[in-house]
């Protein structure tokens, strides 16, 4: 039993022993490539907009009411990259039969759920400065509706729309890695790849951040979209744009029908990014970390000299917020100083340079009581993977040509 | 045809190799057939082994018994008779010795001559076209895939295979459960794309281990009609057992967020795979953590699991060969008729083939001289 499927890779031609053509380059819109967009839902918009760098950044709003949400957008005068995602992903598993699920529950009965989403997003005044389709998610080893979600953006025919890849962590598993990367290059579009599973996806095994890397060389025009610091490592490793997540819940995919797993001591205050050891904690963390010490007092443009160990309740949401934002755009300005083929030893050294910071901080504020701070384990993976020269297909932004307003 | 009047040297080293004799031992058990009366040498098999003297007449009489079986089959063309053709693969634990693994490649040879021998005895009873799809690997299908491609050909339900055997019989597969004379030794096959495929299985193994043994083979089957890398193979052959006999959308659901032991002895009731295969599962679609399946394993370790695993599941057992069997004797074939047509000693015949209501087969077999 055979079946005949596209060749992942075009033929050079007919001498066998030439090497097969490498894979087409897709086009993306320029005003998005090189940057590091912040993802965030409707209503939290606006915690973050302020802190935008309006030159390497952007926004993706992402869930319900996304589309209409852009649209508002525009209307305000906001002129930078803007993306809309709809978030399929996060209620329905894309199938063999349905890889773009419709949970319009009925709304849709007239249209192509595929189409529908497109001219949404990017139809007469929806302002999208790019189309995602509205892929359901594609959950470890489910490569029926992979090639059912490639065969209908094939249909399309349209190369400027992004395909979303919503997928399983464990799509990244060697054993896997490889099927994916063929199928994404029998599509000419541009790809937008955003990672599932409980917690942090990437700490979840070994090879993760290694087949994230291999996945964003082999398969060109790839953006890596609902990240955390691998927003940073693939924009560093050739991505040719990210989205980094504003809250927690828009850093990874929670798979859909399951109840998203959290840390010990509850959403009773929001996440705030602790730059020295470049991760995430509760505020009321923080606060109990830094009882017994004096907690870091933050200089990013949005605290201007706030402590960082302020964010004990939820009435802190806006200013934690802010401050994500603020730091996230100082590390971009930061790396984009960087010539894009030193940028995976630049990302490696800073991961290094937080994790070397561990266990100082933590023997400063050793104290009875006092919980350690623990490496995370993506930070560790991007801290000792190997790095090797990189000629990043991710173009700088060129100073008054791609420059957008926001 | 074969040269019923001498040995075929292939087939003197096959029948020499399941026997688990040296030249020299079949040089001795010669010398003591004849009674003493003639003089053989390590040097002689040797040389008839290699081709380079005829064994015949009364000699050929002395190497058959030495080795236990009829003149007939040491002059069988093994080129005729399928023996050696087809690639032949094997899911085995490294530590299984290069001899005893040839000894193994024998058996499996012997018994595709013998269950040819039987068919051919009955007409009627002959063999079945094979139903096995064969799918070509490459970037975009996998092995996991060609599982799910096998499983739809053959109109399988959702959920658990119920009856791999059963499965794997219908779809025109000899399946035979012997004592593979290894706990290191899962399974052997063989198939040419032309005969019937022939699985031969250990069944000393526990049942779940059987099960998964069989699906591997298949992958075999399905996969890989030419050689390759052997580590490759028996990888994409691991991957199609593990998709055949546990597909990642039915399975998927069966795994609730905190995967222990406890639900791993429940899954392995219903799905009939060993618990450590449910746990890797578990792993490769990214419900457990590469630290949380360390755990569970650590913890299957502490138990003593790796060596045994709690919950017994049903033996699957073998149904079409017995079944040709049985319909041979109800037809007024002997027990004897049907050794001579499997080119076996009548007791070789009882021991591997004779009906025994819920009795399993314990040796493969028990002549010796």
């Amino acid at each position: 039993m055979t079946e005949s499927f596209p060749s992942p890779r075009p033929g050079a031609g007919s001498d066998p022993a030439e090497p097969p053509d490498p894979p087409h380059s897709p086009v993306v819109p320029v005003q998005l490539k090189g940057r590091m967009l912040l993802q965030a839902g409707v209503s939290r918009v606006g915690y973050i907009r302020e802190q935008l760098d309006p030159v390497r950044s952007g926004l993706v709003v992402s869930g319900p009411g996304a589309a209409a949400k852009v649209r508002k957008l525009r209307e305000e005068g906001f002129t930078g990259p803007l993306l809309a995602d709809p978030a399929v992903y996060t209620v329905a598993a894309a199938s063999e039969d349905d890889p773009f699920p419709d949970i319009s529950k009925g709304q849709l009965a007239f249209g192509d759920p595929l189409q529908l989403s497109m001219e949404e997003q990017v139809g007469h005044r929806a302002g999208a400065t790019a189309a995602m389709t509205p892929t359901g998610y594609l959950h470890a080893e489910d490569s029926d509706a992979l090639k059912a979600a490639v065969h209908q953006v094939l249909k399309l025919e349209d190369p400027h729309v992004f395909f979303s890849v919503p997928m399983d962590v464990g799509w990244l598993r060697d054993d896997a890695v490889g099927q994916l990367i063929a199928w994404l290059n029998v599509v000419p579009n541009p790809k937008a790849v955003m990672l599932g599973g409980q917690m942090d996806p990437l700490a979840g095994f070994s090879q993760a951040v290694g087949n994230l890397k291999r996945l964003l060389a082999e398969v060109p025009g790839t953006a890596l979209l609902r990240a955390d610091l691998a927003a940073f490592g693939a924009l560093a490793h050739g991505a040719v744009f990210t989205a980094f997540g504003a809250t927690s819940s828009v850093r990874h995919i929670v798979p859909p029908g399951q109840a998203a797993k959290r840390s010990a001591g509850g959403p009773n205050s929001p996440s705030v990014l602790l730059p020295e050891l470049m991760d995430f904690f509760l505020g009321e963390t923080l606060a109990k970390r830094f009882a017994a010490g004096l907690a870091p007092v933050c200089r990013c443009a949005a605290c201007d000299g706030l402590v960082l160990d302020t964010f004990v309740d939820n009435h802190w949401q806006v200013p934690a917020a802010a401050h994500n934002a603020a730091v996230l755009m100082e590390w971009l300005r930061t790396m984009d100083a960087v010539e894009p083929t030193g940028r995976p030893a630049w990302w490696q050294q800073r991961c290094r340079r937080a994790v070397d910071r561990y266990p100082v901080l933590n023997a400063e504020l050793d104290h009875p009581g006092f919980s350690a701070f623990k490496v995370p384990a993506q930070l560790l993976q991007w801290a000792q993977a190997p790095v090797a020269s990189q000629t990043s297909s991710a173009a700088r932004p060129v100073a008054g040509v791609e420059r957008g307003e926001v | 045809m074969s040269d019923v009047h001498s040995a075929q040297p292939g087939m003197l080293v096959v029948a020499r190799e399941f026997r688990s004799m040296t030249q020299a031992d079949v040089a001795e058990a010669m010398m003591k057939a004849s009674g003493g009366d003639a003089a053989v040498s390590q040097g002689y098999v040797s040389r008839a082994e290699s081709g380079r003297l005829a064994v015949s007449g009364e000699r050929l009489e002395l190497y058959a018994a030495a080795l236990g079986y009829p003149p007939e089959l040491l002059c069988l063309d093994p080129q005729v008779h399928g023996v050696g053709v087809g690639l032949v693969h094997h899911r085995k634990r490294a530590s299984l010795t290069v001899s005893a693994l040839r000894r193994q490649h024998a058996h499996l040879a012997l018994t595709r001559v013998q269950l040819q021998g039987i068919a051919a005895c009955r007409p009627g009873l002959g063999v079945r076209a094979a139903a096995i799809p064969t799918v070509a690997l490459d970037a975009l299908t996998t092995a996991k895939d060609a599982a799910r491609q096998v499983r739809k050909a053959w109109g399988m339900p959702p959920g658990p295979a119920a009856d791999l055997t059963a499965s794997l019989e219908t779809a025109g597969v000899l399946v035979v459960a012997r004592d593979l004379g290894s706990g290191r030794l899962d399974a052997v096959s063989q198939w040419d794309g032309t005969q019937p495929p022939l699985i031969l299985a250990n069944h000393h193994a526990p049942a779940d281990r059987y099960r998964f043994s069989l699906a591997h083979e298949l992958g075999h089957l399905v996969l890989h009609q030419s050689p390759g890398d052997s580590a490759i193979q028996e990888r994409q052959a691991d991957e199609f057992a593990a998709e055949f006999l546990m597909p990642a959308r039915d399975i998927r659901s069966a795994f609730t967020p905190r995967v222990d032991l406890e639900l791993l002895a429940r899954l392995k009731r219903e799905w009939k795979v060993s618990m450590a295969a449910l746990l890797r599962r578990a792993q490769s679609l990214n419900i457990v953590t590469d630290w949380q399946y360390r755990s569970v394993m650590v913890e299957m370790s502490t138990l003593g699991y790796r060596t045994a695993e709690p919950v017994e599941i049903d033996r699957e057992r073998p149904r079409y060969v017995p079944g040709l069997i049985r319909s041979a004797l109800a037809a007024g074939m002997s027990e004897e008729e049907l050794a001579r047509c499997a080119r076996l000693l009548p007791e070789d015949f009882q021991l591997l083939y004779a009906p025994r209501e819920g009795a399993t087969v314990d040796s493969a077999s028990k002549v010796r001289p």
